[in-house]
């Protein structure tokens, strides 16, 4: 039986990641702890800004710990050429968060960021 | 309840009116058990896998022989093998000769949940139907040609059918936005000599490369004018919103300029429900000028079409940018004809023009209005009402944008499709555009709607 780890990092990888429009997710709390597909599995375009990104992510990890046990469901954020989704974990400080393109049809991709996240709540709940 | 039967048959004369009510009772009860249906779903990425897990996960649930085989997926596949190795892998499983018919859509809803990525199937296994699949080819260079080649297959039903009830299901070309020479494939292109030429270019790319706006209102129209005692569902095909292209599936073909229909003569009966999430802002406008077969506004009241929009919702010149388009998702445009709301998406705002997807029928429109609750509503609305037939099985055609404006929030829909329709089989797909008809209704294209149809 895989780890819990390896499941989650098998629909990040394997249901996100492919994604033409996921240009990165992963499963973090603050400081970017969690579980995420090697860096270099991101889409090359966020590398070069994926300082500046690292560090707007982060402070959003701050409200998300706040607010999170008040029902925050989902957080966005709009950076340039990207757009930041926070998926989050219901009541923690954990969120699923994926990097797409600003003119990416969010909604379609929302769909497949909410089933991502049910398949890792209920990993997290079986195990 | 047999011996019952064998008993009163051999005394009809006595109680003839109570003897037919009996037995129509019994025949309904005992052909109505006979009736499956069962949906499949697949989530893999390889196509021809994705092909085979869905007709396999469809057949197992049906656990007989399908009459008919209804498939859709999202564009995915093109990339991830093709769709002939999708195609290869649901004949791999599905019985030869099936009637087999479907396309491409931005996403689905089904008994499993709501997908923007994978492929989902129905299939029906039932002795009272008489079923036929037809094509009708290259719909944007004459559309009631498509629609009458489609019609004549189908109606070879009509003579060899002794059921009653006639339900016809569609898939169709949607609007394709065309990669105009050099410049890309825009949606919002500002002030300049392309937007200028756009709409020359976009008349051209109808003919010559079959891309542009569908013309699927034309085709409901002949339809409707055809199969004049049918009930008539289509939805038109598309891809992940980018609106690059589509496909149709016709059995083990693969189209993309193709009306494909599934026409069913059963003595079960069907409906079609539609609702809009829409409300009226009260917003008119008066067309002093429209072009390309009236899919474009050129002039609002004398002034120049996009410009006088923003104005009319207040919105500054400076938002038109490439974001503009999913805004005006919230704000369709819509008139009245024939009775019946007609909700025009903008499709793209060529300089000055405003292109829409079908021919606007009158001069005057309103901006019209969506909200998430309202989506939702309507949703719910449609599926009350649809389920008071008791249906043995459901099938929807909803507006992608929609889905696109909704996203997660779509499983708030989700949970009313499963309060409401519980254990019964179900498939909405989301497309680029919603046409029907049915005896009491007239032809329509429709965008920002949501249709059910079932048998019941």
């Amino acid at each position: 039986m895989p780890s819990r780890e390896d499941q989650i990092m098998t629909v990040l990888s394997g249901d996100l990641q492919p994604l033409e429009d996921i240009h990165a997710c992963m499963v973090v709390r603050k400081n970017l702890e969690g579980i995420a597909p090697i860096t270099e599995d991101f889409k090359k375009e966020i590398v070069e800004i994926w300082g500046i990104l690292k560090k707007t992510m982060d402070e959003f990890f701050g409200v998300i710990a706040r607010y999170s046990e008040f029902g925050l469901n989902k957080v966005y954020f709009e950076l340039g050429k990207y757009d930041v989704m926070f998926f989050i974990l219901p009541a923690t400080d954990t969120a699923l968060v994926a990097i797409i393109p600003a003119l990416a049809n969010r909604g379609l991709l929302e769909v497949e960021m909410e089933n991502a996240r049910r398949k890792i709540i209920h990993i997290i709940e079986s195990g | 309840m047999t011996e019952l039967t064998i008993t009163q048959a051999t005394e009809p004369k006595k109680i003839p009116s109570e003897w037919d009510s009996i037995k129509n009772n019994i025949n309904e009860i005992s052909s109505k058990s006979k009736f499956k249906s069962a949906v499949g779903l697949s989530r893999q990425w390889d196509a021809r896998k994705a092909g085979r897990e869905v007709a396999a996960t469809t057949l197992e649930k049906l656990g007989k022989k399908p009459d008919f085989f209804i498939l859709f997926s999202t564009i995915h596949y093109k990339d991830h093998g093709g769709f002939k190795e999708f195609l290869k892998g649901v004949w791999e499983i599905l019985p030869k000769g099936t009637p087999l018919m479907g396309g491409t859509v931005a996403g689905f809803t089904n008994n499993y949940g709501c997908f923007t990525r994978g492929a989902t199937a129905i299939a029906v296994s039932y002795p009272h139907m008489d079923v036929s699949i037809g094509v009708g080819r290259d719909t944007r260079k004459n559309p009631k040609k498509a629609a009458k080649e489609l019609s004549r297959s189908i109606k070879i039903l009509q003579n060899k059918s002794t059921h009653n009830s006639s339900f016809l299901f569609c898939s169709l070309p949607g609007g394709t936005i065309p990669q105009f020479f050099g410049f890309g494939r825009q949606k919002v292109m500002k002030s300049g000599i392309i937007s200028k030429l756009s709409l020359w270019l976009l008349d051209l790319s109808i003919r010559l490369m079959q891309m542009g706006p569908g013309r699927e209102d034309e085709i409901f129209e002949e339809l409707g004018h055809q199969l004049a005692e049918w009930h008539i569902l289509g939805g038109s095909a598309m891809d992940d919103l980018t609106q690059k292209r589509s496909y149709q599936f016709f059995g083990n073909e693969i189209c993309s300029t193709d009306l494909v229909g599934l026409g069913i003569k059963t003595n079960l009966k069907c409906d079609i429900v539609t609702k809009y999430g829409l409300t009226r802002t009260g917003i008119k406008m008066h067309i002093t000028k429209k072009g390309l077969r009236n899919c474009v506004i050129k002039e609002i009241d004398g002034k120049p079409a996009t410009k006088e929009f923003l104005s009319r919702l207040g919105w500054p010149e400076d938002f038109l940018d490439d974001r503009l388009y999913t805004k005006t998702f919230y704000y369709p445009l819509g008139y009245t004809y024939k009775g019946i709301l007609r909700p025009e998406i903008i499709g793209a705002f060529l300089g000055d023009n405003i292109a829409c997807g079908y021919s606007i029928k009158t001069d005057d429109i309103e901006i019209l209005s969506a909200s998430g609750v309202s989506l939702i509503q309507a949703m719910k609305e449609c599926a009350d009402e649809i389920v008071r037939n008791k249906p043995k099985i459901i099938l929807g055609v909803a507006c992608a944008t929609q889905l696109e404006t909704l996203g997660s929030e779509i499983y708030h829909a989700y949970d009313q499709f499963k309060h409401y329709f519980q254990d019964t089989p179900f498939m909405i797909v989301y497309c680029a555009g919603e046409g029907s008809y049915d005896p009491k209704s007239p032809p329509k294209q429709l965008y920002d709607s949501i249709n059910l149809s079932c048998l019941y």
